[in-house]
């Protein structure tokens, strides 16, 4: 228990936790809303989207990948399915997020075997994939909203657990998206953690050669990660429109910055190999944190994203320092010790 | 009853050959280990050890006609998994293991994959790590990542992840090679515990001392071939050197004619990881040979005459005043060129024509008014292709396209354009065909007797032998012997950089 205790204490998903608390610390002092149960819920399930998509970017960097089109395949998730709501009226919401998953794991696995089997770059690769998938959109619905969607999947997007109204007019609960956040942590950390499929992408990401020569399916491992990736955002676009309870297809424009950075933040490292569902959850509060203490202390959100990335920046700077000096002090040559003296 | 056991053969192959496009890595080898001993694999750089482990590990699949016999049973088609199932490991050099995983995984991992696990079952891969680390009798923190330990211990987790597998035959690749003297004692008693359990051990070293020190049996490999296995205790030092060397080749030494003063001076460089106490001196007009085994140092010590590896300490000077050049920029002005051991990734740009190439390092000299004189840039660079024999003497051709000889033609070209007092060659022949190598001698042997001061690095013997006119030979990042050329033997150099002469010295 206390060599558990001492792990943590050293490593990075306790650093994030450090920031984290000053984050709040000096969240709270600034305007004493921050921590009260209401706000926190608001933040919790305006991030849910964010951290629904970090699950997926997790894995893929888990893999020593990237993936630049978290956007095209949102934006496509949910113009299609906005799009057969507004036609028919279809509203059955299991069959929507079955829907959103398969579309979001077309996109993806497309990506997977790209990296995989074609050898592509995963930048590269998946820039592709993204302004492909941004052109379609952009002819399809000429850039307009898709407004009126049925009732229903707006009225899920307000559903709240443990409602009670505070006599002002306003419920206060916790919102749903937090349980379908909750849900995808769970079994991103179930499949990363205690399936072999997950342990191999781990051990493929911090050394493929080994993992070939231990005879692994190297390809397969690389196309599940962006197949998996592919489903999460699938049902992340899903809960977005239930909660905008509309369909803006250029709403994702630039939003795979933040998923990357929520996972970088989280601890992750871009080479593979390093990184974890807790760090990558504390990364993403951290995220949510940061821009609604600015927008309680009432600064313009530009300044969330300039200050957002400075800490990316610094973050991964500190990890390649830390890299160029092992490399650095890394014995090349075993010397021989001095001569015994006295010969 | 262990005795019966360890006597038996374990595995056995005859008549190995193994061919690559235009090499003959191996030739009909004939090896054999039993359980229960440890076998040295010894050679020289390229003598086929590596390539032979890969056939052992079903990496490379030998040419047809081969016999290879496990437990008695004729192999037909040795495949990786085949080869771990039939209790073969191999422990490379770079120990394949995870970087960003724990111990216990790195342990257990493959044995999870063998048993065709869906989930983890984190309790089985602890008590199997324990159990693992148990027998070797070492206590490291299972839940330790991987990439926090040393290299020993690291060590030690790929030898416990092979005895999970219920290994019959270990191979391990230069296991000392990164090890202290004290990790080395611990490696060696965990070597013979494991022997005693009726284990095989294949034991790769250019050490001949810890050889001796701790295997039954030695085979001995060159030039791909098969030269011969001997008892160690019915052995010794000398004779093995004369079986990695092989029978001397009369040699046409091509000697300086023109040595004159000392142009650089190195007293008692030092780095930490690198070289130690290194002191040498080079003329003008003379070729310094630099040889030893692969890891001796070489390579980093002539990286610190060019300001790519600056050393800790002592003193280098260039014409008698002192130098300390920081970067290879610095070292060209000095007049120091470097031709590197690998010319595709360091010394040339390969998607580059050969003129820009060439004249890459004096680009400079070209400009007037801010723009690059080209006509004259051609001119330089051919002059240069036609002084060194390159061809096709195409300005224009793509570094990529020139045959490996002419390639390193142009390297060399590349730094004469800088006209330097001291040029650096490092392994300036490798994998340049027959011709373009006695080329490349005559060309360095030519430079050396116009001025210029050369130190080659190389683990040829017969190129040493046959250029240079003294040969510094190091061993574990010192000096261990220095030698006129003329008339100094292949045997003389392997036993420097083999064995620790000024011990053995002392002891005497």
């Amino acid at each position: 228990m206390n060599g558990k205790l001492k792990r943590f204490v050293a490593s990075k998903e306790a650093s994030v936790f450090l920031i984290l608390i000053v984050v709040a610390v000096a969240a709270t002092l600034m305007n004493p809303t921050f921590l009260s149960f209401a706000n926190l819920m608001d933040v919790l399930k305006s991030n849910s989207v964010l951290g629904i998509c970090s699950m997926g970017m997790l894995v893929i960097i888990l893999t020593g990948g990237i993936d630049a089109s978290v956007c095209g395949q949102l934006a496509l998730v949910t113009v299609l399915t906005g799009q057969l709501m507004l036609g028919t009226g279809f509203d059955n919401l299991v069959v929507l997020y079955i829907l959103g998953i398969l579309i979001g794991g077309c996109t993806g696995l497309g990506n997977g075997l790209m990296v995989s089997r074609l050898g592509l770059p995963p930048i590269i690769a998946t820039l592709g994939t993204n302004s492909i998938v941004m052109g379609f959109i952009k002819y399809y619905t000429n850039g307009e909203w898709l407004n009126n969607l049925p009732a229903r999947i707006g009225n899920f997007g307000l559903y709240k657990f443990f409602a009670y109204s505070d006599g002002s007019g306003s419920t206060i609960g916790v919102p749903v998206q937090l349980l379908l956040y909750a849900v995808m942590l769970v079994l991103t950390w179930f499949m990363l953690r205690r399936t072999m499929l997950g342990r191999s992408i781990m051990a493929m990401g911090g050394n493929p050669v080994s993992a070939q020569r231990i005879g692994l399916n190297t390809k397969n491992l690389t196309t599940f990660a962006y197949l998996f990736a592919g489903c999460m955002y699938g049902f992340a676009g899903i809960t977005y429109t239930g909660i905008m309870k509309c369909v803006d297809p250029n709403a994702f424009l630039g939003f795979e910055m933040d998923v990357i950075g929520a996972v970088v933040l989280g601890g992750a490292l871009m080479t593979g190999g390093s990184g974890s569902v807790l760090g990558t959850f504390l990364g993403v509060l951290l995220f949510a944190f940061i821009s609604n203490a600015l927008t309680l202390a009432h600064i313009s959100t530009y300044w969330q994203k300039i200050i957002v990335g400075g800490i990316i920046l610094l973050a991964v700077s500190f990890d390649m320092i830390k890299l160029h000096r092992e490399e650095r002090l890394q014995t090349k040559v075993d010397i021989e010790p001095k001569e015994v003296s006295g010969e | 009853m262990p005795g019966a056991e360890s006597a038996r053969l374990f595995i056995r192959l005859e008549n190995v050959s193994k061919t690559f496009p235009g090499v003959n890595a191996l030739t009909n080898i004939n090896f054999d280990v039993r359980g229960g001993e440890i076998h040295g694999l010894i050679g020289e750089n390229g003598a086929g050890k590596s390539t032979l482990i890969k056939v052992l590990a079903g990496v490379h699949k030998p040419d047809p006609g081969a016999v290879i016999e496990i437990d008695g049973e004729r192999v037909d088609s040795l495949t990786p998994t085949e080869s771990m199932r039939r209790g073969i490991m191999v422990i490379y050099q770079d120990f394949s293991l995870f970087p960003t995983l724990t111990v216990k995984e790195n342990i257990a991992f493959s044995e999870q994959i063998e048993r065709k696990r869906r989930l983890v079952n984190w309790k089985e891969v602890e008590e199997v790590s324990k159990r693992a680390l148990s027998i070797l009798g070492v206590d490291i923190d299972l839940n330790a990542r991987l990439n926090t330990l040393s290299t020993a211990r690291q060590q030690l987790v790929a030898i416990a992840r092979a005895l999970v597998y219920d290994s019959k035959l270990l191979v391990m690749d230069e296991p000392t090679s990164a090890l202290s003297s004290g990790e080395v004692e611990n490696l060696f008693r965990i070597m013979r515990d494991l022997r005693s359990r009726g284990m095989g051990i294949i034991f790769i070293s250019h050490k001949l001392d810890e050889l001796f020190s701790i295997v039954d049996r030695m085979t001995v490999l060159r030039d791909g071939m098969y030269i011969g296995t001997r008892n160690a205790g019915e052995t010794d030092v000398n004779e093995i050197i004369t079986m990695m060397v092989g029978r001397e080749i009369k040699q046409e030494h091509m000697g300086g004619t023109n040595i004159g003063e000392i142009v650089l001076e190195v007293q008692d460089i030092s780095k930490r990881g690198n070289f130690s106490n290194v002191t040498f001196n080079l003329r003008r007009g003379e070729i310094l040979g630099i040889t030893g085994l692969v890891g001796a140092g070489r390579t980093e010590t002539v990286r610190a005459l060019f300001g790519l590896n600056p050393p800790d300490s002592g003193t280098i000077l260039l014409e008698g005043k002192p130098i300390a050049p920081k970067s290879p920029a610095e070292a060209q002005a000095l007049g120091i060129a470097y031709v590197p051991e690998s010319r595709q990734t360091e010394g040339l740009v390969m998607q580059q024509d050969a003129e820009s190439n060439i004249t890459l390092s004096i680009l400079k000299t070209f400009q007037k008014n801010m723009l690059i004189q080209f006509p004259e840039r051609s001119k330089r660079s051919v002059e240069l292709m036609q002084q060194l024999n390159v061809k096709p003497a195409y300005p224009f051709m793509q570094a990529a396209k020139f045959s490996g000889g002419n390639q390193q033609k142009i390297v060399v070209a590349k730094w004469l354009a800088t006209k330097p007092k001291v040029l650096i060659v490092d392994e300036p022949t490798n994998g340049v065909d027959v011709g373009a190598k006695t080329e490349i001698h005559q060309l360095l042997r030519q430079l050396a007797d116009e001025g210029m001061a050369v130190i080659m690095v190389s683990s040829e013997l017969p190129e040493i032998l046959s250029i240079s006119d003294r040969v510094l030979v190091m061993r574990r990042g010192r000096i261990n012997g220095e030698f006129e050329a003329k008339g100094l033997t292949q045997e003389r150099i392997m036993e420097r950089a083999v064995l620790d002469t000024r011990r053995k010295e002392a002891g005497a």
